[in-house]
């Protein structure tokens, strides 16, 4: 295996369909965004509030490369990565609103969304804290002899862990299939990437581990998703784990309640020009898709979401059950947890 | 301040029920002028003030059961305003604070629960714990000596009784027995020890006479006026056995006053007293067991028969037992048992050293022992010592006495 | 101490012969690798996984001849990574697999503590998933290895609602226990105490045990006092009953077998029976095991109680490590037999 940096590519050719696909996707996660940011104004969210904002074309392009036995591992910034696997606008505005009618059943909340059940492995704050569990998924994989490909994303920030180290290590000397993905927005928090490592590139730290290190462009949706695709057949076939690291730009605050005041202003304003969603429109209507269609994607997903809003609006909130305590423990009963079914994978079993 | 304590009425009463007061806390009493009324199982009797004063305090609430000894009352001095409690002042510590100079460490949270749950009077309870301190077994045991004043009042646990079972209510004897019993258990560290005695020469003593005796006497001879017989001269010799417990002290009883526990057909248990039975021979032990057991089961003893007994026999052999484990009957320290006499194989030793099997009559004598008073080496002596009489005396020779002597004193 | 147990009715459930490769005389250490090959055997979804647990046979070769005769495959060797295990243990265990955990030591349990509270412990709360996961953690001091290689970590962990944790004080219970975690849908933290490993010895029956996981057990009866121990202690715990029952003071002593969830409905029964209570732990005193059975008493069986409970645990240091200071530190026979003399006469 060779651990050689590739250098970042534009993508090759505008595949219509998994263009129209790709935006309806990213489109349906801003609209959600942009909707709960309204109802925080209005008071009518309450809790925290973050956004994925400029970074859709990373969660979305990437889980598109997934089959539906495989896992993703997403993180706040991720919901469109949610949305591909099957989270619904409803289930993740009930999330926000502190609803039942979702996963956790408000034992959890927002972006602290997932299903095993749906391939999906739900975050939590500590990042990147999911990865460990991910590489558990590819280890699984390998031992039971199943083509499953987990996928986890991490941020710039939670490169600088002992968890993140431990991880890429252990998967490289295990050659798990595995794919992580770094979204390096440039922040953590209010840390820029100059105080956080002291290389040019964290794709180059693969080398160090023993596995391909890839840069991408992240707000590119279509480069991402070629580019994990190919990650995601190396894995599937037994090649090993691959890092990424997807550039792009966290153009608002941390969280709703940050201005970000400390981000240059120009930085911020050259991102924006360079808004995935404009781009990939952008490159469809070049490619001859008539503006009426994406218009309508755009119209359908505001729909969505206006129903998705007034069914969590509606929907009870929990109670609790007052046997809580119990509830803390799987019953002897319980049986495994349902993972998406996978296919044996043949060969790739060692 | 004078206390007032529950008084004992005999040795064997360890607690009294208050069933009145007479006087409230504040009045006035003079000396000697009848303060409450007690009841024990025995008597009623009106406690006298022992001295003049205002009764302070009452510590001890009616048809409450409180051991002997205890403090149920406390009168001041009458010139003393400052005790009276209606010149009690703010500055004055809280009755709590106030109580006895021993200041006794609150009682135990188990303590406490089960004196509410029984109506234990706390204050009136001695503590078995550091300081005196009252313990959960302090109060159970005060509750297993208690006995309720009637049977209404018997504290009885609420559980609900299946279907099919019958209640039946402890008669006053019943609970009688069974609170001396407790006691004696609960004060008295039991142990036991047993011989098998041969029967042999007694059997033949009584098969050669039975006859006749029957009709000079008019009842049977059975083998009981043989052991108090050898009892009685035993204890002569093991003087520590006669006794009772005072203390630390052991009281070594002068005259031998046998108890015989007679069993009342199945309905109960008393235990009349052959009084100076190391004076009667064989003879005149049979009479007075037979005199006692004739009136005891027409309910004619009097109070007489039933006090001052400084050993007792029980005798269960009658039924047939093989082993019986007697309960001391307090105050004494121990009691003795004649299980049933059988024939049964035996080895014996012959002239020429040879051993050879024989058929004996054999049958267990054993004594339930206080503990406290003497070791199992001085009882096991003693108990030895009357094997050996049973089993050595010429009790024909006994026998040809006839009659009843007065003791040699 | 064997004996001890023995005695105290171990084995009171089944008088079968034990069976299996090891019998009569197993130590601690044995009973707890036969556990390991048992489930390997019989169940092809358990791993083990841990640091120097293949060829080697682990630091204090718990899990020797394992990875020769169950491979690479089964008996995984990790880098020194107990993040990256105790995660990897998450994802296996939700893939369906049963995989059990070596840390070299419990003190090093502290650097997965994310993965352990964060991760595992909240996730059947959070989504309804179980993650059956063992980790398996020699624990405990006695044998010189000074503050960071001899610590009890249970209460930490026992405080984290959605973790189990188990401390075994007995050879069959070393294996009973450990079968009982694999079988849990939950994680399980098994302390295993190093300074039993080759002293404890006892008759081992190996074999499916029947009986749920969170139960203590009365390992001797008694009528006076009720004292409960677990792991390492309890040992001690029965040598002071002993010596305590030669001064006419009966004492039942409870095994608590799980420190979490704590089986409070036993030791109330015996506590309502004796009045009176101790915990002796080998843990520090403050907020440990005793601090909790000492509080729930307290509240549920108050009235019951003729003393108060009291705890014979280490002091509220880390643990020395020089011999002459770590048995100074250490809860002892006598230190135990004292405190219940104490307890008795209040």
């Amino acid at each position: 295996m060779t651990a050689a940096k590739q250098k970042p590519r534009a993508a090759t050719n505008t595949d219509v369909d998994l263009g129209l696909s790709l935006l309806h996707w990213m489109d349906l996660s801003r609209a959600i965004e942009d909707r709960l940011h309204v109802m925080k104004r209005q008071g009518r969210l309450p809790g925290r509030l973050v956004s994925g904002r400029g970074q859709e074309a990373i969660p979305v392009g990437a889980t598109l490369a997934l089959e539906a036995h495989d896992i993703v591992c997403p993180l706040h910034r991720d919901l469109g990565a949610n949305l591909v696997k099957g989270i619904t606008p409803t289930e993740f505005l009930c999330s926000y609103l502190w609803k039942t009618g979702h996963p956790s059943q408000g034992r959890d909340s927002d972006v602290h969304i997932g299903d095993l059940r749906r391939g999906i492995y739900p975050m939590i704050s500590h990042l990147p804290d999911s990865w460990p569990v991910a590489l558990g998924f590819g280890m699984a994989s390998t031992r039971l002899g199943l083509d499953r490909v987990t996928l986890a994303f991490c941020g710039d920030g939670a490169t600088s862990t002992g968890a993140w180290h431990e991880t890429l290590n252990m998967s490289a000397v295990f050659r798990t299939p595995n794919v992580w993905v770094i979204e390096n927005n440039k922040y953590a928090y209010s840390t820029p990437l100059a105080k956080q490592y002291a290389i040019t590139s964290l794709a180059d730290r693969a080398a160090a581990y023993g596995m391909p290190g890839v840069e991408v462009d992240g707000n590119d949706a279509i480069a991402v998703h070629e580019t994990v695709r190919q990650a995601v057949d190396r894995a599937r076939g037994g090649g090993g784990p691959t890092l990424i690291e997807a550039h792009t730009m966290r153009i608002e605050g941390h969280a709703v309640h940050d201005d970000a005041s400390y981000v240059p202003k120009e930085l911020i304003a050259e991102w924006k020009a360079r808004d995935p969603i404009d781009a990939l429109r952008g490159r469809l209507l070049a490619a001859g898709v008539e503006a009426e269609r994406l218009e309508a994607i755009a119209a359908d997903n505001k729909a969505a979401v206006g129903a998705a809003v007034a069914a969590a609006e509606a929907a009870p909130q929990p109670e609790p059950s007052g046997s809580e305590e119990q509830e803390v423990y799987a019953p002897p009963s319980a049986g495994d947890w349902v993972l998406p079914p996978a296919k044996d994978a043949g060969g790739a079993r060692p | 301040m004078i206390d007032v304590v529950m008084p004992q009425l005999g040795e064997s009463v360890t607690e009294g029920t208050i069933a009145s007061w007479r006087k409230a806390i504040g009045d006035p009493i003079a000396a000697d002028e009848p303060l409450c009324d007690v009841s024990t199982d025995k008597v009623a009797f009106e406690v006298p003030s022992p001295g003049a004063g205002i009764l302070s305090e009452i510590l001890a609430e009616e048809n409450h059961v409180v051991a002997v000894g205890s403090v149920i009352a406390r009168i001041s001095a009458s010139g003393d305003a400052a005790t009276a409690p209606a010149a009690r002042s703010a500055a004055e510590p809280r009755p709590e604070e106030a109580r006895p100079s021993d200041a006794r460490p609150r009682p135990s949270p188990l303590a406490r629960r089960l004196a509410r749950e029984n109506a234990v009077d706390l204050a009136a309870l001695a503590g078995s714990g550091a300081r005196g301190r009252v313990r959960g077994e302090d109060v159970r045991r005060a509750i297993a000596v208690s006995v309720p004043a009637s049977p209404a009042e018997a504290a009885r646990t609420e559980a609900p009784v299946p279907d099919g079972d019958t209640v039946v209510p402890f008669s006053a004897a019943r609970r009688q027995i069974a609170a001396h019993m407790v006691q004696s258990v609960h004060t008295s560290p039991h142990g036991y020890i047993a011989f098998e005695v041969d029967y042999g020469a007694v059997e033949q003593a009584r098969s050669a006479v039975r006859e006749r005796f029957r009709a000079e006497q008019g009842f049977g001879l059975t083998y009981l006026p043989f052991v108090l017989h050898a009892v009685a001269k035993a204890l002569r010799a093991f003087p520590n056995i006669n006794s009772r417990i005072d203390g630390d002290a052991l009281v070594l009883r002068r005259p031998i006053n046998l108890g015989i526990a007679v069993d009342l057909d199945h309905q109960g248990l008393v235990v009349p007293v052959i009084r100076n039975a190391d004076g009667l021979n064989v003879t005149g032990l049979a009479r007075a067991v037979a005199d006692l057991a004739s009136r005891a089961r027409g309910n004619r003893l009097t109070a007489a028969d039933l006090t001052d007994g400084t050993f007792t026999v029980t005798n269960p052999g009658p039924a047939g037992t093989y082993v019986s484990v007697p309960i001391i009957n307090q105050p004494q320290t121990a009691i003795l048992a004649t299980d049933g006499v059988a024939r049964r194989p035996a080895v014996a030793r012959l002239a020429d050293g040879s051993e050879v099997m024989t058929i004996r009559s054999l049958g267990v004598v054993g004594l339930s022992m206080d503990h406290r008073a003497f070791d199992g080496a001085y009882a096991a002596a003693f108990l030895a010592a009357v094997r050996q009489r049973l089993e050595l005396t010429d009790w024909s020779a006994e026998l040809s006495d006839g009659g009843t002597h007065q003791a040699r004193r | 101490m064997a004996d001890d147990h023995r005695s105290a009715g171990w084995f009171d459930t089944d008088d079968a012969p034990p069976v299996g490769p090891i019998a009569g005389d197993t130590t601690y250490l044995e009973a707890i690798r036969a556990a390991l090959e048992d489930e390997l055997a019989e169940d092809d979804r358990v791993v083990l996984i841990g640091e120097d647990i293949g060829v080697m046979g682990g630091a204090f070769r718990v899990t020797e001849g394992l990875w020769q005769r169950f491979g690479d495959d089964r008996v995984i060797d990790t880098p020194i990574s107990e993040i990256a295990i105790t995660g990897s243990c998450i994802g296996m265990a939700i893939s369906g697999m049963r995989p059990i955990a070596e840390f070299q030591f419990a003190d090093f349990i502290s650097c997965a503590y994310d993965q352990l509270v964060n991760e595992a412990a909240k996730l059947y709360f959070r989504f309804g998933c179980p993650v059956p996961i063992v980790m398996r953690a020699p624990a405990g001091g006695g044998v010189g290895a000074g503050p960071f290689h001899s610590q009890s970590p249970e209460a930490v962990f026992a405080h984290c609602p959605g973790l189990k944790v188990v401390c075994p004080g007995s050879v069959q219970d070393a294996y009973d226990l450990l079968r009982l975690a694999v079988a849990d849908p939950n994680p399980v933290l098994y302390f295993e105490h190093k300074a039993l490993y080759r002293a404890l010895r006892g008759p081992l029956r190996r074999g499916r045990p029947d009986g749920a996981l969170e139960t203590a057990r009365i390992v001797r009866p008694g009528t006076d006092l009720t004292l409960v121990s677990y792991s390492a202690t309890l040992s001690k715990a029965l040598e002071a009953a002993q010596r305590l029952e030669a001064e006419d003071v009966s004492v039942e002593v409870v095994d608590l077998r799980c420190v979490s969830p704590i089986d409070f409905p036993t030791i109330a029964e015996s506590v309502r029976r004796t009045t009176r209570c101790i915990v002796a732990h080998e843990d520090t005193r403050t907020l440990g095991i005793g601090a909790e059975i000492a509080s729930w008493l307290a509240e549920h069986c108050f009235y019951d109680l003729d003393a108060p409970v009291m705890r014979v645990t280490s002091p509220d240091t880390p643990i020395p490590a020089a011999k002459s200071l770590e048995q100074a530190f250490l809860p002892s026979a006598e230190k135990i037999a004292a405190a219940v003399r104490e307890c008795i006469v209040q």
